[in-house]
């Protein structure tokens, strides 16, 4: 079967999912995508980090895929795409003719990760942000740790069996940076009505909840995506998270929920400013010590030494 | 009887201590190992520029489950922290010892 994927300038990655049936609707046929494009238009890198994890999705359940493009070596759309190792991240060869320039300051390839290169991946993002972008200390510390705790996340919580894609561009003109983070595991829905606590919310609900303090699936604590929307709204960026059929876009001004094409996984979009400083310690503002003689019902139990409070390292 | 004093350089793995993967990596492969020869153990931060809780909880909050925290703390040390990091261990740590508290009485 043939999957036309018609792929515009002006689309976003709604759009491409949109175009991207679901398993379940494709036949055990080798599935040829189609990319249908304007050679010229300048297409956003996200989509390709899109499109090439649906196709490591689809092989993971075993379908045959191939992909039919507009091999013309002089069309700058499909040059962009090699540049950004889109051809290389699907098994695809595809001889540059080109030269190669410079991903610095501009943006960071493709890059899977998985659970065997997770932390190797998380560190060199941050030796490339560090090196790449002239930021001072709080936003660099505060973008390594977004980075850190969401791709922990697709680890942790996602089961996906193939890890994810993390690609990311810089804006120069707008000094803003937007980081891809893209996984094809059981999503935000599944994953957090796990908890009894949750079970009954409906997708909207879960989205919300997913950013507030200490929601978690079981497996975590629930501090990493809510300081996640922390350092973001300190920095007067923006947080995207679409999953289960929803997208949640906050910023410092806005919280809204929106219907979406269903995507199968989560795709979180950070769009960090790098001209606007961040005081790394406010993820500890209210920051409140999970005290046990403080509350009413431990009170009588305050000289059980399992029942303490830590207020310094020993 | 405390057998050595093995210093841990946790530089050594990264100056940025992200990822529960990293965490566990660094418990179960050299502080357990310590614990089980009876070391004391100091956790050397020079040089360390971040540390996610996620990373701290699989490190160093886990660390309540497995062992009593009164020998915990007997066996090891911690040098070379800033603010945040003091911060984000003694966040990981009180959360876990109340989970530890809470599903110990819970089960009585």
């Amino acid at each position: 079967m043939i999957l036309s994927i018609n792929i515009e300038d002006s689309f976003g990655i709604n759009e491409i999912i949109e175009q991207l049936p679901k398993i379940n609707d494709l036949s055990n046929e080798i599935i040829k995508i189609d990319l249908k494009y304007k050679c010229g238009n300048f297409l956003k890198g996200e989509i390709f980090a899109i499109i090439t994890a649906y196709i490591h999705y689809l092989r993971e359940n075993d379908k045959n895929v191939e992909l039919i493009y507009d091999p013309d070596e002089e069309c700058e759309t499909i040059k962009y795409a090699a540049r950004i190792n889109f051809f290389q991240n699907i098994g695809v060869d595809f001889e540059e003719k080109f030269q190669r320039n410079s991903s610095v300051g501009r943006f960071i390839e493709i890059t899977e990760f998985n659970d065997k290169n997770l932390f190797d991946i998380v560190f060199s993002l941050a030796q490339i942000f560090k090196k790449q972008l002239n930021l001072n200390k709080g936003v660099l510390n505060s973008i390594n740790y977004c980075l850190g705790e969401v791709v922990d996340n697709v680890d942790t919580h996602s089961g996906s069996k193939n890890g994810g894609i993390i690609y990311a561009q810089y804006f120069s003109s707008t000094q803003k940076l937007k980081i891809f983070i893209v996984d094809t595991g059981m999503g935000f829905y599944k994953s957090l009505t796990n908890n009894k606590e949750y079970k009954d919310m409906s997708e909207e609900e879960v989205i919300m909840k997913s950013i507030e303090k200490e929601v978690t699936s079981g497996k975590g604590q629930g501090m990493g995506l809510f300081h996640t929307c922390l350092f973001t709204i300190a920095n007067k960026g923006s947080l995207i998270i679409n999953t289960c059929g929803k997208e949640l876009y906050k910023n410092m001004a806005n919280q809204k929920v929106i219907d979406v094409p269903f995507w199968q996984g989560s795709i979180i979009c950070l769009e960090l400013r790098t001209n606007v400083d961040v005081d790394y310690s406010i993820i500890f503002e209210g920051y409140e010590p999970a005290t046990l003689e403080e509350s009413e019902e431990n009170r009588s139990d305050q000289n059980n030494e399992e029942n303490q409070k830590i207020t310094k390292l020993w | 009887m405390v057998n050595k004093i093995e210093k841990i350089f946790l530089s050594t793995f990264s100056k940025i201590l992200t990822t529960r993967k990293l965490g566990r990596k660094i418990r179960t492969e050299y502080i357990d190992f310590n614990f089980e020869k009876n070391n004391i153990i100091i956790f050397d931060f020079e040089d360390i520029e971040l540390i996610t809780h996620s990373f701290s909880d699989e490190c160093f909050g886990k660390l309540v489950y497995q062992y009593d925290f009164n020998d915990l703390k007997r066996k090891t040390s911690f040098i070379n922290y800033d603010e945040n990091i003091e911060k984000t261990i003694i966040y990981v740590l009180n959360h876990n010892l109340r989970l530890k508290y809470f599903e110990k009485n819970a089960k009585h």
